[in-house]
């Protein structure tokens, strides 16, 4: 046992060390918590609730952060281990409240929803676990609207900004490959996704499901309109598979209908990045020392800072622009 | 006979019928949620059987016992001499005895007029699910209305086949606390621990008391067996005979005085004989539902003739009617009624009411005391987990010693994997007070180092608490033993 070794070294530093820290008078804890997780180096209170009555932490609760027991062991006496929480994934894209399909949220005392309640402590555990760092730029749109118009009349397909801001966050994602990675909490380090999967937000009456459009940088306009009209049908339907809607490599969120120029989103644990794109709006520019007017939208991505650096965010930022200035060339 | 019916804005929101722990303590929790509460009991005093022949007067007899066998044996070692022969006047010890349950049992009536419980002097009748009928010594009969029943009508001695009780001679607990002189035998039937307890009264004063047992052990099946073997040891020296895996198949009363009983062993085989001047009928108790009109109404009773309930919301088979304390399932004690009374107060009231049946302690008040809560090392054995024992003997500390107070032991069995105290023994002076501090760590889901690592005043007795605690950990080890 790590104590009664430490005892035999005569290792006074540690039980200083017990004595000095966590100040025992602010957290309710009994003195083995504070003794093992000051031996660890563990923050107690990043492992509340416990899983002792009323939700006291307890050794055991420690025991299993470290690995030294096994959720069995707790069950065994009584103690039941917080049960792991499921893989979905929070934004914020509210495209299907922008068109009238998503239910009014009247104001009533709702019990929270499961759901909701697993994508607040994901957000919650995401904004203090990875450090977040924004870039932003203004991306102009003037040559959308033409695009769009192109693929309606050629082929009948309505395709949407949101879908176009898919596609190029696609593209740049397969130039700037350090922006298609996560953070791997239990290897301690960043891996790169294999596949370029976007994720993108649909509003259903259960809160908001993140369905994902795979193999985004391969898939053509077109193919990108359909899988996320597809996709939120079936997460309105209740109908998605989870492998529909766990996991992807990056995410979307896109407030642009309700006017917002820009705002900054929360990743979505583990991917490393994730943008953030407002409203297209008419904006004055100087062309050529000319005061001129266009259409932009400003778009800010997120980049675990573990995963990527500004560098590279910028870069990426850089790429996804560069996709609106060459529609020509657009897979469509 | 004159009955009368309350109108409907006298209508209660709760009706306790029963006046002991559980039912006074349901009664006052109601008024100061706010409720129009009343409670009902026949018996002309309040506090149930606990404040009138139970816990109360016994534990003043065990007191008075204790303080006369102290004086006539352990003075002397200490220098301390009588001008003469120390004496037991048992009438005095009686009045005295009376005297702080009469002071008890009007406090509570105090504490229902301070709360504004109704307290209505009678014996209560469903006669509906809302509707309670009081009939009082008089004969009058009066009905009230309520919107919730909560039966608390407790518990009684339960009878012996072939032992008639006259509760002068052949008596249970009850008459046990009102002998009139101290008897020079006694046979207590039943080793648990209302038998053994007044057994200890009438043993200190000077009675030979032979304790017959049917099963193979005394105390039942909740006490630890290391403990168990420590306490019967403890009662040997204080004079007690044991017989155990023994039987009473007669008692028969002799004449001249006394009993002759017939005893045979539990498996059948050769009767003996025993005579003793006073028999005690402690076999067990039975839950107490005559004349309640449990059967009119429809609430469902089980074979032990427990009212049946839904475990943690009380409810009986009937709608808005419940049940609590020793007239349910459970440990019959009165600490468990008084939980259980204030956990279904608060559901009624709107609020949630928990009862942790998992850290009720138990205590037995001879001397020295027994107490325990949790797991005994054999059910934790059963459980199939890995466990860890630590134990430490009074006579390693230093306050038991000089209190020449050192006999008994504490013992903590602990999961070995989470360390988790799964149930704490203790044998000592005192050990249902040291026993608290077990109690609280397990309500927490406490380790034993979590106990031991806590500081705790010197001397007292309760550092042996902290030893056995430090015993209990791996690696780590009491310091004083």
């Amino acid at each position: 046992m790590a104590r009664a070794s430490a005892a035999r070294r005569g290792d006074a530093s540690a039980s200083t060390r017990t004595f000095a820290s966590a100040s025992s008078s602010d957290l309710r804890l009994w003195p083995s918590v504070r003794r093992l997780c000051d031996e660890h180096g563990l923050d107690p209170r990043a492992l509340a609730p416990g899983s002792g009555p009323r939700g006291a932490l307890v050794y055991a609760d420690v025991l299993l952060k470290i690995g030294a027991v096994d959720a069995a062991a707790l069950e065994r006496v009584g103690l039941r281990a917080p049960t792991p929480i499921p893989d979905v994934k929070p934004t914020t894209l509210l495209e299907d409240y922008a068109h009238g399909k998503a239910k009014a949220q009247t104001h009533e005392d709702e019990a929270t929803s499961k759901m909701r309640r697993v994508v607040a402590s994901r957000l919650a555990e995401s904004k203090a676990r990875s450090p977040h760092a924004y870039a932003s730029a203004d991306v102009d749109l003037s040559a959308i609207a033409a695009l769009r118009k192109r693929v309606l009349d050629a082929h009948g397909v309505k395709v949407s900004v949101n879908d176009c801001v898919m596609y190029a966050v696609g593209r740049a994602l397969r130039e700037v490959p350090e922006m298609n990675a996560g953070w791997d909490e239990a290897a301690g380090g960043a891996t790169a996704s294999e596949s370029v999967d976007v994720c993108v937000a649909v509003a259903t009456d259960d809160g908001l499901i993140t369905p994902i459009v795979t193999r985004a940088d391969e898939k053509t306009l077109r193919e990108i309109g359909a899988d996320v009209k597809a996709l939120a049908h079936k997460a309105r339907e209740g109908t998605l598979k989870p492998h529909e809607f766990m996991g992807g490599s990056f995410s979307v969120s896109n407030l642009g209908m309700f006017g917002v120029d820009a705002f900054s989103a929360i990743l979505n644990p583990p991917q490393g990045g994730i943008l953030a794109v407002g409203a297209g709006k008419e904006r004055v520019v100087l062309v050529d020392g000319q005061p001129s007017t266009t259409q932009t939208m400003t778009a800010t991505v997120s980049v675990d800072r573990r995963v990527a650096d500004e560098a590279d965010a910028a870069r990426w930022l850089d790429a996804f622009a560069a996709q609106f200035r060459r529609t020509e060339s657009w897979a469509v | 006979m004159a009955t009368t019916t309350t109108a409907d804005d006298d209508a209660r929101d709760v009706v306790v019928v029963g006046g002991g722990p559980g039912g006074y303590v349901a009664a006052i929790k109601a008024a100061q949620l706010g409720l129009r509460a009343t409670c009902v009991e026949g018996r002309g005093t309040l506090g149930g059987t606990c404040l009138n022949v139970g816990c109360i007067p016994s534990k003043a007899l065990l007191n008075a016992s204790h303080k006369y066998e102290d004086a006539k044996h352990g003075m002397a070692k200490h220098g301390i001499a009588f001008g003469g022969e120390v004496t037991i006047d048992v009438g005095t010890m009686m009045a005295h005895k009376t005297k702080a349950v009469t002071g008890l049992t009007k406090g509570i009536e105090g504490l229902f007029k301070k709360n504004g419980v109704d307290y209505a002097k009678g014996w209560g009748r469903l006669t509906s699910a809302n509707e309670v009928e009081v009939t009082s010594e008089d004969g009058t009969k009066r009905t009230i209305k309520t919107k919730n029943v909560i039966l608390a009508t407790g518990s009684v001695p339960a009878e012996l086949p072939g032992v008639d009780v006259d509760e002068e001679t052949i008596v249970t607990s009850t008459g046990a606390l009102e002998l009139k002189r101290v008897p020079k035998t006694m046979a207590v039937i039943g080793g648990g621990v209302i038998g053994l307890e007044l057994g200890s009264v009438w043993s200190r004063l000077g009675a030979k008391v032979t304790v017959i047992e049917f099963a193979p052990a005394i105390c039942g099946a909740g006490i630890d067996d290391e403990i168990r073997t420590t306490f019967q040891r403890s009662l040997k020296k204080q004079g007690f005979d044991f017989k155990l895996n023994t039987k009473v198949v007669s008692a028969v009363k002799k004449p001249e005085g006394g009993v002759t009983l017939t005893l045979e062993p539990s498996a059948g085989g050769e009767q003996t004989t025993l005579e003793a001047d006073i028999v005690l009928v402690s076999t067990g108790r039975r839950p107490f539902t005559d004349g309640l009109g449990l059967e009119d109404v429809g609430v469902e009773t089980n074979k032990k003739g427990q009212v049946v309930i839904e475990p943690h919301s009380f409810k009986t088979s009937v709608p808005n009617i419940y049940a609590i304390g020793d007239v349910v399932e459970g440990p019959m004690l009165a600490h468990k009624a008084e939980e259980e009374g204030v956990s279904i107060v608060e559901q009624i009231a709107g609020k949630k009411g928990h009862v942790n049946y998992d850290t009720i302690p138990s205590v037995i008040y001879t001397h020295p005391e027994v107490a325990w809560v949790g797991k005994t090392e054999a059910q934790v054995k059963e459980m199939g987990i890995e466990y860890v024992v630590g134990k430490f003997p009074l006579a390693a500390n230093s306050r038991a010693r000089a209190n020449d107070d050192s006999e008994g032991v504490v013992k903590f069995v602990c999961d070995k994997a989470t360390g988790k105290v799964l149930g704490a023994h203790i044998v000592a002076g005192g050990a249902g007070e040291l026993l608290a501090e077990c109690v609280l760590a397990m309500e927490y889901g406490a380790t034993a180092e979590d106990i031991a690592r806590t500081c705790h005043s010197h001397p007292t007795v309760s550092e042996a608490v902290k030893e056995a605690a430090m015993a209990a950990v791996p690696g780590m080890g009491s310091i004083h033993f």
